[in-house]
């Protein structure tokens, strides 16, 4: 019984990034340019589609007590390949996301996911949380990375929006990704208030 | 126990399945990784045959495969390592050696340790009628720095800061700006590098350590090909320019100090009777003094300063050592001690403490006010001797009104007046500790 609620959910309603608070650390330090910020998000996707169907598919054969080093192992066989398949055809990108692409293992949004929802629902369904999921994680990176490359270097995907006419480099720098992320949840915060606002005066209305 | 042999192997399935996708992968993967290094590097290499102005070749038959660029090699070894510096830069094997017109053409896989880990370049130096310069510098390897910031370092524009570097300034070894602590104007990029000095903090701000990196690694290829006898040069140290002591002694606070420290602790009283009002009267008053500034050092580095003064009064003796303490909270620790020798007994009398600007306003800052310093006032010969220690070392806890009776043994109780600043009392018995061994040394205590 395939729901694709399981879909929307991930990547609005309880957006990883912007609504759970999850993966955080990727998303403070991959976002410094809007390329990155999407291979990283794109990276995570990948690593979280494929765990999750190989865990929903597993979540019968796998005893309860040792489920989490399973889950760790599948996660991060996964990442490896990622890492290794990044890194011979996408030799570039691999060089700039460095680090962060093997500690995808313990972004705790794949974890979470395999822990909350995979191991308890079908494979269909887990595909679509993965890709709600996923795509919501990768919308919230590109997003802040667009801001940040925006306003610390004037350009998004390195094609110049203005240029050189209004630079604030900080914004690069690691303070700027804690700015940049606190201003966009305070600004995805008051549009998620004023919406359960309007739907409660709407509700006492009736 | 079957259970926990069906989880076990179950486990153990898991594992093995994810080792073989693993490999399979790998072994799929690996023949574009090594493609994509050998690559990388013939790229690498003609990047770095060309002439960094020009843009043209400098050697006519670059190659192109494996086999011509082995044709090539110079030394290698089978280590994997040429050459190993100081500061844990790298010369890999193999390095190649190119020949064109009279001209040598050195090109070396170098690594210098960066943020995160290697940063590995492949650098070529020219050597034409005995003259070496640093041609050119590809970055092959800076994954592990900062994206952002230290992984600018690949930018264009900021490799070229470490292009055609001549022989003066290999010699007198490569830094970076930040480091030779200089502000070099942009016009004037070329004649700070045959100073071996290169800017890199307006390209790469706040990547100092990926620029450092990137030196050192030339440096260690300069130290290598002097020791193969390409480059009979010799070559200078590189190290971090001190910073400039910018401080003025201002004479007065310590001819205050000097009259403040010798009133009696007990008695209220001056212990001379012709004071010193002026800076000259001080000077009478020189007892030891060194040129180099420092009368003595400590095991545990605190110091005397030079000058000591000496006073005599009736029957009394009063020396005054400038000491500092070294291991204080954010630096040293400098106060003035006096020290009364009378009937051969010393003692210590006051103390004032002069500099403790490095340490934590409210906590170790402390140490200025009157209650905290009495606590160090009136130490006899038998605390003298057996070394001064504060009470939260000596681990023992000192009754308020047991203060005298544990300055006989040299304990000083500070833990009351300055709670959580046992480090800043530490540096001024430390000091004072080391005032009482210099006045061993000068004879005038056994």
């Amino acid at each position: 019984m395939a729901d694709i609620k399981n879909f929307t959910n991930g990547l609005i309603k309880n957006n990883p990034t912007f609504v759970q608070v999850l993966g955080i650390c990727p998303t403070l330090a991959t976002t410094t340019s809007a390329k990155n910020a999407l291979g990283m998000g794109l990276a995570t996707l990948f690593a979280l589609l494929l765990s999750n169907i190989v865990i929903s598919l597993i979540r019968k054969i796998v005893p309860e007590n040792v489920r989490i080093p399973i889950y760790i192992v599948v996660i991060a066989s996964f990442v490896t390949v990622i890492d290794l398949l990044m890194h011979g055809f996408l030799p570039e990108l691999w060089e700039s996301l460095g680090i962060f692409i093997p500690l995808i293992v313990v972004n705790c949004i794949i974890m979470g996911r395999a822990e909350a929802f995979a191991s308890k629902n079908g494979v269909v369904d887990s595909i679509f949380d993965a890709l709600g999921n996923g795509l919501g994680f990768t919308g919230a990176l590109f997003l802040v990375g667009s801001v940040r490359e925006l306003i610390g270097n004037g350009s998004i995907l390195g094609i110049n929006v203005w240029g050189n006419t209004f630079k604030i480099p900080l914004l690069i720098l690691a303070p700027g990704a804690f700015l940049t992320l606190g201003m966009l949840l305070a600004m995805f915060n008051t549009i998620g208030n004023a919406k359960k606002n309007q739907k409660k005066k709407a509700g006492a209305k009736k | 126990m079957k259970q926990h042999l069906k989880t076990g192997l179950i486990l153990a399935v898991f594992m093995l399945a994810s080792g073989l996708l693993v490999s399979i992968v790998y072994n799929l993967v690996s023949p574009y990784l090594e493609e994509g290094d050998i690559a990388n590097t013939l790229k690498a290499i003609e990047e770095v045959l060309k002439d960094p102005t020009s843009g043209s070749l400098i050697i006519s038959n670059v190659p192109k495969d494996k086999k011509t660029l082995d044709e090539a090699i110079w030394k290698e070894n089978p280590d994997g390592i040429l050459y190993t510096s100081s500061k844990g830069a790298k010369v890999y094997s193999p390095s190649y050696m190119f020949k064109e017109d009279g001209k040598e053409i050195y090109v070396l896989t170098v690594s210098g340790l960066g943020f995160g880990g290697e940063v590995k370049s492949i650098i070529s130096l020219i050597k034409e009628s005995n003259e070496l310069k640093l041609n050119k510098i590809e970055l092959l390897d800076y994954s592990q720095e900062t994206p952002g910031l230290g992984s600018k370092i690949g930018e264009e524009n900021v490799k070229s800061r470490f292009f055609n570097i001549p022989q003066t300034g290999l010699t007198s070894g490569i830094r970076v700006d930040k480091d030779a602590r200089v502000n070099i104007p942009t016009e004037a990029l070329d004649s700070y590098k045959e100073q071996g000095i290169v800017k890199t903090s307006d390209v790469m701000t706040g990547a100092t350590i990926t620029a450092r990196a990137v030196a050192d690694s030339i440096n260690a290829a300069v130290e290598f090909l002097n020791q193969e006898g390409v480059l009979k040069a010799e070559l200078k140290e590189v190290l971090p320019e001190p910073i400039e002591p910018q401080e003025e002694v201002d004479w007065n606070v310590i001819l205050q100090a000097i009259i403040r420290i010798l009133i009696d602790s007990k008695t209220g009283e001056y212990l001379v009777s012709n004071i010193p009002t002026n800076v000259r009267d001080l000077e009478s008053s020189i007892w030891k003094e060194n040129p180099d500034g420092v009368l003595y050092t400590s095991s545990k580095g605190a110091k005397v300063y030079s000058p000591s003064y000496k006073f005599t009064e009736d029957s009394k003796e009063i020396y005054i050592l400038n000491i500092a303490g070294s291991r204080g909270f954010g630096g040293e620790v400098k106060s003035l001690v006096s020290f009364v020798k009378e009937n051969d007994a010393l003692k210590l009398n006051k103390i004032e403490v002069l500099d403790y600007s490095q340490e934590t306003p409210g906590l170790g800052s402390k140490i200025g006010e009157e209650k905290v310093k009495e606590r160090f006032y009136s130490i006899p010969l038998p605390g003298l001797i057996s070394g001064i220690k504060v009470d939260k070392d000596a681990g023992v806890s000192v009754p308020a009104e047991a203060l005298d009776s544990y300055k006989e043994q040299g304990i000083v109780k500070t833990s009351d007046v300055m709670t959580g600043a046992t480090i800043t009392a530490r540096a001024v018995a430390d000091s004072i500790n080391a005032a009482v061994e210099f006045l061993k040394q000068e004879g005038v205590i056994y």
